[in-house]
């Protein structure tokens, strides 16, 4: 694995989830890593550790979460692309900076490996989706975030680089929802050469027009345009950071109201943009599963086997978790007669959200499944109670 | 189906992880199959009750494993502790022809219930194996990747071998080779008694 | 500028450095947001005066400003410093960020007491451990003035504050002995009674690489002074004390209990109780500085095959 190059070689490997999500980082730019060690989350500090030094960037295991959020921040004011890593404990100490980060537009990548439970103690190593809750209204203060979902080693790899060109483009907090169990998975992955991946980056460049350094509602295009981050040590910063509505040069004189239209709507408009969904035998169904993550992978199994049954059912794959995509939830399950939705958590975050598109019109029946993962029985079995 | 479960269990330090990773290694990077690789974590992997799971998908056209889990029943067990061994049941491996196999190490299970009535039962008393012969426990490793090489069917010599070069020191490299060997003849034996048993 | 606070007659002042500071040079507002008697105008004069003097770059020298009323010396700072403001006591953390990433830059950290000692301890002990190469003032008026005079880890004993009506009674923490302890090589103690130490001592820092630790004692009239004897720190005198409601009677007070370090040597423990040792703690130039050792150690890490 030593290379002194921020590409590995083209080629197939064999990778544990944590390492596969670092070297995706690093082949989206990654220079700044802050982290505070945490179980599941450990490898990817302890990756990063080598391989960050060996092209120059920096790894500090910093002295707790808030103090690696922070440093994270900082990096990013400077020009860095900076991330961190985390699980659910960690993640709650860092959404005060990341409601901050959030309003003041600063980019960054947070990869959180979510864990079982609330408390720090016990079987922390079981896989639990129970951070979604949390991370889709990180903190105090309105903004709009953007979660994505990854449910093997290779998606870990392809949608972290997603995730910073995501933070660069969009400028907010950009989550990796990883779990215990996806990020200790072994699987082959394969790593395309430099050469495309560098087509596929967003890097931090300083923009042609300097005037304009936080987003703003155009009325002439009747859009919402988002500037690229301001870099500390250069021209293009604003002369105050503001917690505080402000407008796109930093200075205060924005209403409150029309600051925080800016903050959701610039994700919102661009949803189309931001919104990865997959569709797995979706044409002529009856039942459809709406699942993201893990779970999926047990779908596309006990699908397979009830496709042979005759059963019509289809997948409907929440690729971007958050912001949830409305329009396209609505038009798959359009006509179907029962919606599956089997989550890794009790509550069913999404089985919320699908209830207030659908409005209640379809019936929705949740797997809900907490510390171990679906096993294909489990939802074959629902699919064919629902057939009947 | 064309999965091909795998689970070895047996106490942490015995290498279970380790083989769990040349066979995911063998089997994807160098036989191009498509597999994933799930291991015990944190306090279980250094002590206690150590497991590892492997799935590979014998269908060349899959690009991808669905479930990472190894489902029951599997086609392939490794029994290295007696703790692992009272969990197993006859009916958690597979019946078919060319599949279904056990191995078991003699030299730290004193009882193992269930294996009269496992047809395909091989015991190989791997620690012993591994200490007279080569002076190491850490031997035993190559000593199963062999008798799994053998028994499991697809994984070729050449790939076994390049995967043991990737894994261990270029120093102890000729012994890790001889006892890859060792355990290539053992499961080499026991299939000729199975079919000579069957004539 | 709208929303800062009120804008009083826009004439220019006399003096050669106002019209440097942010307010004054970019939107022609002279005044300050301090209460009468607040030490924090004097603190933002002399850094404005040590950054136009010195000819300091400043986007070499980012200014990470916490969460306090020192947050309000935005309007005094020199107008061209490249502003940013932390959340509260995570000030260190930010500039460990920036200095990582781009260790050309040398942070100034405004920090203040509530901010630095408690809610951010943790951050401070280990940029002073790291001794990253900074600047962090930590401004001393051992109340917590912005939310309305509540006790903080420093506040003096048996004094009085919003949230010890009866008195102060928890032991309080000396900044100074924190950062000796943690490692910072640079340290520092003044009062805005002596603000040409205190350039002398910014001036030093600047220069330093590592960690420069600055604590300054300043005056809140509003939340300590009006509500205290000017007896604290000298108790065992058994003085009758009067109210510090006025910028003199604190200062003067300031300067009765700060205790110069050679002097503080020969005093005893109980003559030393409540006052503020001042003067320079530590000064150790050829200390390894973090960015660099670590920049040492990536250097091993890309030559590695």
């Amino acid at each position: 694995m030593k290379n002194n190059k921020r590409y590995l070689p083209e080629g197939k490997y064999v990778m544990m989830g944590n390492v596969a999500m670092a070297e995706g980082a690093l082949a989206a730019g990654l220079s700044f890593f802050g982290g505070y060690p945490i179980t599941p989350s450990t490898e990817v500090i302890e990756h990063l550790s080598k391989r960050l030094l060996e092209v120059g960037g920096s790894c500090m295991q910093m002295e707790d979460e808030l103090g690696s959020i922070n440093a994270v921040i900082g990096a990013s004011l400077v020009g860095a692309k900076a991330m961190t890593a985390t699980s659910g404990p960690g993640l709650s100490l860092m959404v005060e900076t990341i409601s901050m980060a959030a309003n003041l537009e600063i980019p960054f990548v947070l990869c959180d490996v979510q864990r079982i439970g609330p408390g720090s103690h016990g079987p922390v190593t079981a896989p639990h989706h129970n951070d979604l809750g949390l991370i889709r209204f990180a903190g105090h203060g309105e903004f709009q975030v953007i979660a994505l979902a990854p449910m093997n080693c290779q998606e870990l790899f392809d949608l972290t680089i997603e995730a910073f060109n995501f933070a660069e483009t969009y400028r907010c907090p950009v989550f990796i929802l990883s779990d215990a169990y996806l990020g200790h998975l072994h699987e082959p992955i394969y790593i395309p050469p430099k050469e495309e991946i560098i087509t596929r980056v967003i890097n931090r460049e300083l923009p042609q027009d300097y005037t304009k350094k936080f987003s703003y509602k155009d009325d002439n295009i009747g859009g919402y345009i988002i500037p690229k981050p301001p870099i500390i040590g250069t021209d293009y910063f604003p002369l105050m950071t503001l917690h505080l509505p402000h407008n796109y040069e930093g200075l205060p004189g924005v209403s409150a109201l029309l600051f925080m239209e800016i903050l959701i709507e610039k994700i919102k408009t661009n949803i189309d943009k931001i919104s990865i969904t997959d569709e797995y035998k979706l044409d002529d169904v009856d039942i459809v599963i709406i699942a993201y993550g893990l779970p999926v992978r047990a779908c596309y199994h006990a699908v397979d086997i009830a496709r042979k049954e005759g059963i019509k059912v289809g997948i409907f794959r929440l690729v971007t978790v958050w912001p949830f995509p409305d329009e396209k939830v609505k038009k798959v399950v359009k006509n179907v007669r029962a919606i599956i939705v089997p989550e890794l958590n009790y509550t069913g975050f999404i089985a919320e959200q699908v209830e207030r598109v659908t409005k209640l019109e379809t019936p929705i029946i949740k797997i809900p499944k907490v510390g171990v993962l679906h096993h294909p029985d489990d939802i074959l079995k629902v699919i064919r109670e629902v057939s009947k | 189906m064309t999965r091909y479960e795998v689970r070895i269990s047996g106490f942490g330090g015995q290498g279970v992880i380790t083989l769990s990773k040349m066979i995911i290694t063998a089997s994807s990077l160098y036989e191009n199959l498509a597999a994933t690789q799930t291991e015990a974590y944190s306090a279980s992997a250094r002590g206690g009750r150590c497991w590892a799971e492997v799935v590979v998908d014998l269908d060349k056209e899959i690009k991808i494993i669905n479930y990472p889990k190894a489902l029951k029943p599997y086609d392939f067990l490794i029994i290295l502790s007696e703790e692992s061994a009272n969990l197993i049941k006859p009916e958690d491996i597979k019946k078919d022809e060319n599949t279904g196999y056990l191995i078991w190490d003699p030299s730290t299970i004193k009882k193992f219930r269930a294996v009269r009535r496992i047809e395909k039962a091989l015991s190989i008393p791997v620690q012993i194996l591994a200490v007279e012969n080569f002076g190491n426990i850490v031997f035993g490793n190559s000593i199963l990747f062999g008798a799994f090489t053998i028994l499991s069917g697809f994984i070729s010599e050449e790939s076994a071998i390049e995967t043991i070069k990737n894994f261990v020191p270029s120093s102890t490299l000729d012994k890790n080779l001889e006892a890859f060997e060792l355990g290539k003849k053992e499961a080499q034996e026991f299939l000729k008694q199975l079919k000579e048993g069957k004539d | 500028m709208s929303g800062m606070g009120p804008i009083y007659p826009k004439e220019k002042p006399d003096h050669p450095y106002v019209q440097f500071s942010t307010g004054g040079y970019l939107f022609g507002n002279y005044n300050s947001l301090f209460c009468a008697g607040c030490g924090y105008g004097i603190i933002g004069h002399i850094f404005t005066r040590v950054f136009e003097d010195e000819k300091i770059e400043p986007k070499l020298f980012p200014l990470i400003i916490g969460i306090g009323c020192y947050t309000q010396l935005v309007t005094l700072v020199h107008h061209t410093s490249q502003k940013f403001f932390a959340l509260h006591g995570r000030a260190p953390a930010v500039a460990t960020g920036m200095k990582m990433a781009n260790p050309k830059l040398k942070p100034i950290i405004f920090s203040g007491d509530g901010d630095c000692f408690g809610i951010g301890g943790n951050h401070f002990i280990h940029m002073c451990r790291r001794n990253l190469d900074c600047v962090i003032f930590i401004f001393n008026n051992s109340i917590y003035g912005m939310t309305g005079g509540q006790a903080a880890p420093t506040t003096l004993y048996g004094a009085e504050s919003t949230t010890t009506p009866y008195k102060m009674f928890e032991n309080r923490i000396d900044g100074v002995n924190l950062a000796l302890a943690a490692g910072a090589t640079y340290i520092a103690r003044t009062t805005v009674a002596h603000p040409r130490t205190l350039m002398k001592y910014f001036r030093k820092a600047l220069k330093h690489k590592g960690t420069s630790v600055i604590e300054v004692i300043t005056p809140c009239v509003t939340y300590f002074g009006r509500k205290n004897l000017d007896r604290l720190g000298v108790e065992y005198l058994d003085i009758i004390g009067e109210k510090m409601d006025n910028t003199g009677r604190m200062l003067d007070w300031i300067k009765r209990n700060s205790v110069r370090i050679n002097q503080a040597k020969f005093m005893t423990d109980e003559e030393l109780f409540n006052n503020y040792i001042i003067g320079e703690f530590r000064y150790e130039p050829d200390k390894p500085e973090y960015s660099e050792e670590y920049a040492k150690i990536q250097k091993i890490a890309m030559e590695e095959k």
